[in-house]
């Protein structure tokens, strides 16, 4: 019953990443990956990263999503004009990496090495995982978060300096 | 896990000089979208003076002997640390007064200008501290930020726009590897703190992560298999943005690389000469040779700092605590060298609106002034005696030959002579050939100082270089446990690019 | 895997949220059906061209949009990215206390200075 639930996320994400590259609409492309974007939050909610999942739905298909829809929106890409033309350059990469990925696992099951056990800490019952990242974030990595404070700012007024239209005039 | 956090006076106390400068920053900010009336100019000098302040403060924790850690040795004070801060501190300072001139060309946002170059050096700052795997990636993609919109800073010039482009997608593809390495080594190791991860055993995963790792700081430093974006970028940026570019960041990238190699894989040394060894002749053979070919001063001097940053690499790649000390006192070289030959640059190109080498026919005509600080940095560049050059590149090549590396020393003694070539062909230029124009150049007051600051270090670390080389031997004390390669063991587990 | 029981458990919690997904797109799917089939159709060519105050259409509907919306759309995704930092700290605002406060005021400071910054340089406004 659970791998039935991963199984029919996984084939969805599957599906639609697919749909993304290949319909000719970049309207529809995006919003095929909205449908990706929820399906794998649904994935990190089976997995106890509901915080990731949060991140998932709101960063990803509330903003960033958006931001490529105005894209497709503002350059008002007509059909004709999608690089359709990598196409064997794609295959090559394509079947080189799957090459290596089935190579590895085919190593993996008969080496008969030890796998590195995971170090990931056990689901704790108890605590949630948004409750345990912000015990984390803000006393363990609070440098970090700081930074990221100090990142927002500069991409705020890099956003207005390289994209402002209308700038009023300045004397220097 | 229960909450923690012990942060006591004496703890911010190490963190004084990135304090100041965050509220510093945001007063210029403030200054600049309240007051409209205020001169630029002035925010440029107020950018200085809260730069002096830091440099006093760090000169005073370098005396002082300052050092500790701080946020669970996220954020780490060492000597070395304070002497890459000091490095990107004056890099700034020199750059913050060779834009002044330039700043006008902007039509608008010039206040912010000087707000995203402090913040980039902010960033670099928080690098030459960044102890752990977490505040590697922050801190690099925060100095990093702020470089993409100065590179794109022209937004009328296509140049400048395609420059920034560039800039911004493969570094954005450069974070995307150095994520993915970080990801990689956490989870083989569980740990992010860099002298934490050092025990682990060399599993393929943990060795696919660092070399993607390795990757994404050779795209910083732009070293040879790494080195795409360089020559558009620095053509097309502002150039006392790329004078910033081809600087402060490569130090604050060798910073990290330095931390990453000699702490975290010091066991795995064997392993890894080979890699850097590769990278830094790559480097510099490609980076002179293909700058023979140029026609553009920034795409020569572009060029030359790929090679350049090869010649650093050897220090890397001999892996002692030499070779640690050869960086920090070649790059310290390269600095002043490199930064007076963009102030010339940045200078006539503001007289003559030009960057073509054919355009620096006659400039000792024109200027003696500048046509012989040109020549002063080209040949320090170039590794000539008397000059800092000549000292930084005998330091990294006698660092190389102890360790047995002379492959190295041949192959950098040949790029040397290549080198020459195109240096002395713009010397040649300046000197001999006859110019267009002949009304002379007059350069600004904080332009000249910039270039007399610069002709002051490359002349001074070129004589007397003594003081300097005690101060570097002491910044890399802590790397003294690094040991040769022929007496280190060797890793048990065997490594696809044995040593 | 901890066992599926488990795991079913767990994401019994998450019921509702399928309901709400569940109820969101019957809502749509169901008012499309719906009217499909009860809607009148009699359908001409006149009927079916488009209505364009009674000229013929000369161009494409879909015009380039201005790039303001994009300075809009960017600053969304910033702020939409501290509203995220602001999530876990509101869970375990009990645990952190007063500490936790400090950091989130510096945080939010640093991120004021740029809303004012955007604000005073128009970057808020239309035009």
């Amino acid at each position: 019953m659970a791998q039935l639930f991963f199984f029919y996320l996984a084939g969805i994400i599957v599906l639609t990443s697919i749909l993304v590259v290949a319909l000719r609409n970049p309207v529809y492309s995006a919003l095929s990956l909205l449908i990706m974007f929820f399906h794998v939050a649904g994935l990190y909610v089976t997995l106890h990263a509901e915080f990731v999942a949060a991140v998932q739905i709101i960063v990803y298909a509330g903003a960033i999503l958006v931001l490529y829809l105005f894209v497709v929106m503002l350059l008002n890409l007509h059909r004709e004009d999608r690089y359709h033309a990598q196409f064997p350059l794609a295959t090559l990469l394509g079947v080189t990496i799957l090459t290596e990925v089935i190579l590895l696992m085919l190593q993996r099951g008969d080496s008969g090495a030890p796998v590195a056990t995971p170090v990931i800490a056990p689901p704790t019952p108890a605590i949630g995982n948004t409750e345990a990242i912000g015990e984390v974030l803000y006393s363990t990595y609070v440098f970090p978060f700081e930074v990221a404070s100090l990142i927002l700012l500069v991409a705020m007024i890099g956003a207005i300096v390289l994209a402002k239209q209308d700038l009023f005039e300045q004397k220097g | 896990m229960t909450f923690s956090l012990t942060l006591t006076p004496a703890d911010l106390l190490l963190m004084l000089p990135e304090l100041f400068l965050t509220l510093w920053l945001c007063v210029i900010l403030t200054i600049d979208f309240s007051l409209p009336r205020f001169p630029k100019r002035n925010l440029a000098y107020l950018s200085v003076l809260g730069l002096a302040v830091v440099l006093a403060n760090l000169i005073w924790f370098d005396r002082a002997g300052m050092t500790g850690t701080l946020f669970n040795h996220m954020f780490v004070v060492d000597r070395m640390a304070i002497f890459f801060k000091i490095f990107i501190v004056v890099t700034t300072i020199l750059v913050i007064l060779a834009s002044i001139d330039y700043v006008k060309r902007f039509k608008f946002f010039k206040g912010e200008y000087y707000f995203l170059v402090l913040m980039s050096a902010l960033g670099m700052m928080f690098m030459a501290s960044a102890n752990d795997l977490l505040s590697i990636f922050i801190t690099l993609e925060f100095s990093t930020f702020g470089f993409y919109v100065l590179v794109a800073y022209l937004r009328d010039d296509p140049a400048s726009n395609e420059a920034g482009l560039k800039f911004f997608i493969l570094g954005v593809f450069a974070a995307g590897l150095l994520a993915y390495g970080i990801s990689l080594v956490y989870g083989e190791t569980g740990k992010l703190v860099l002298s934490d991860i050092a025990a682990a055993p060399a599993t393929p995963g943990l060795i696919i992560g660092y070399l993607l790792i390795f990757a994404a700081l050779g795209f910083k430093i732009g070293a040879a298999p790494f080195h795409s974006w360089i020559p558009d970028t620095y053509h097309g940026a502002p150039t006392p943005v790329t004078a910033f570019l081809s600087i402060a960041p490569k130090g604050a990238a060798f910073a990290i690389l330095l931390r990453l190699f000699f702490i975290s894989l010091a066991a795995f040394k064997p392993a890894w000469v080979l890699l850097l060894v590769l990278a830094s002749i790559l480097s510099m053979t490609y980076g002179n040779i293909v700058a023979i070919a140029q026609k553009n001063i920034k795409r020569l001097l572009a060029y030359s700092g790929i090679a350049q940053i090869g010649n650093v690499l050897i220090g890397l790649a001999a892996g002692t605590k030499m070779g640690g000390d050869a960086i920090l006192f070649y790059l310290l070289t390269y600095l002043f060298a490199n930064l007076g030959a963009f102030a010339i640059v940045i200078a006539v190109g503001n007289l003559i609106n030009s960057d073509e080498i054919e355009d620096y026919n006659g400039l000792n005509r024109r200027s003696p002034f500048l046509a012989f600080a040109m020549l002063v940095f080209l040949l320090s560049l170039a590794g000539v005696p008397p000059l800092a050059g000549f000292i930084g590149k005998l330091y990294i090549f006698i660092a190389a030959i102890k360790e047995g590396l002379y492959v190295l020393l041949i192959v950098g003694l040949i790029n040397v002579v290549i080198s020459m070539y195109y240096y002395l062909v713009v010397v040649k230029k300046m000197y001999i050939n006859e110019p267009v124009d002949n009304s002379p150049l007059t350069v600004s007051a904080p332009m000249q100082a910039v270039i007399y600051a610069s002709l002051a270090g490359t002349l001074a670390l070129g004589i007397y270089p003594q003081p300097i080389i005690d101060w570097v031997v002491s910044a890399t004390m802590m790397f003294s446990h690094i040991v040769a390669p022929a007496t280190a063991v060797a890793p048990s587990t065997a490594l696809p690019f044995g040593g | 895997m901890a066992g599926s029981e488990q795991l079913l458990d767990y994401l019994g919690r998450y019921f509702p949220v399928l309901l709400f997904i569940g109820i969101a797109l019957a809502f749509g799917v169901v008012t499309l059906v719906l009217s499909y089939f009860v809607q009148p159709k009699y359908p001409e060519s006149e009927k079916l061209s488009t209505y364009e105050c009674g000229s013929e259409p000369f161009s494409d509907a879909r015009m380039p949009f201005p790039v303001r919306y994009y300075i809009f759309a960017m600053l969304f995704v910033i702020f939409d990215i501290e509203v995220i930092f602001l999530y876990p700290w509101a869970v375990t605002f009990f645990k952190i206390g007063l500490v936790g406060l400090i950091e989130m005021l510096i945080f939010i400071a640093l991120f004021v200075v740029a809303y004012v910054y955007a604000w005073k340089k128009g970057a808020l406004e239309w035009d």
